[in-house]
């Protein structure tokens, strides 16, 4: 069965990039959201099994939104996919309890290894 | 007037700009000194904190055409498809980049979502903080990648 993905990314074009990029027989995209709000109302009704997000959004950014998402659900996963390539970015994403962080651009093989170690961390 | 900067640090700033491109959708950029078409296009943002400072992207519009093709893997591509094709472009130059203009421990670590301008578009600045290098690919279509620094004395720049 495949995994449900949620994207949050507020370029229609980096949805695109990501969705490319996943083998249809392991992953499915479930939801696509472009702000830290969307995220947070659709996470629930999604169930997403990962989370994909940027960092830079309009409104809430995505290390507010991811750190909200884990304090309702401490069992979700979350995958930051940014360009920012700041290390206190990096550590924030940590110290709330992401599960990985990928810099744009990134290319399949680069986000494969990313999820598997995402899904491979209890 | 642009501002001298070192040259070690124009390379990896070129290196950095060169293998994003490359990676983003497959296009060689070298730097050149050759101008801008009369068709072009910019985007802009704000490197925000203490220092705040302006980057640009100004590009011919064939260039990001071009971008937008790659990426959408079409021909045909809409006026909507290059704006956010070339915005998302920007946007993981500038992520990248940010690092390297205004490097730890400088506060400068967000940057503002990038806009697309239809056009050349330069904020106000003092132009004894701004340098800019150009870059064009193998069908010399050409883009600038311009800064724009705080006032001088006040910049995270040595």
């Amino acid at each position: 069965m495949s995994k449900k993905i949620m994207v949050v990314d507020d370029s229609r074009i980096a949805q695109l990039q990501l969705q490319k990029e996943l083998p249809e027989e392991e992953y499915q995209v479930v939801a696509c959201c472009q702000s830290g709000e969307e995220a947070l109302n659709m996470y629930e009704e999604a169930q997403p099994d990962l989370v994909t997000m940027d960092i830079i959004l309009p409104g809430m950014d995505g290390l507010e939104t991811a750190r909200t998402i884990l304090t309702a659900h401490p069992d979700a996963r979350i995958l930051m996919v940014s360009s920012l390539a700041y290390d206190d970015a990096v550590e924030e994403a940590n110290k709330i309890g992401a599960k990985g962080f990928i810099y744009k651009p990134f290319d399949q093989d680069q986000l494969l290894q990313a999820l598997q170690k995402a899904f491979a961390d209890a | 007037m642009n501002k001298e900067i070192s040259e070690e640090f124009r390379e990896t700033l070129s290196r950095s700009v060169q293998e994003i491109t490359r990676r983003f959708a497959g296009i060689e950029l070298t730097e050149t000194e050759q101008p801008l078409s009369e068709d072009t296009c910019t985007i802009h943002t704000v490197l925000e904190g203490e220092d705040r400072a302006d980057l640009l992207l100004c590009a011919d519009t064939a260039l990001l055409i071009r971008l937008a093709r790659n990426i959408m893997c079409r021909d045909a591509v809409t006026a909507q498809d290059i704006e956010d094709v070339a915005t998302e472009y920007f946007n993981v130059v500038c992520g990248r980049i940010a690092r390297l203009i205004v490097p730890p421990p400088h506060k400068n670590s967000r940057f503002r979502i990038p806009r697309f301008y239809a056009g050349s578009y330069l904020p106000e600045g003092d132009p004894a903080s701004r340098w800019s290098i150009g870059y064009n690919n193998t069908q010399h279509e050409s883009l600038q990648l311009i800064y724009l620094g705080p006032p001088s004395g006040k910049r995270p720049l040595s």
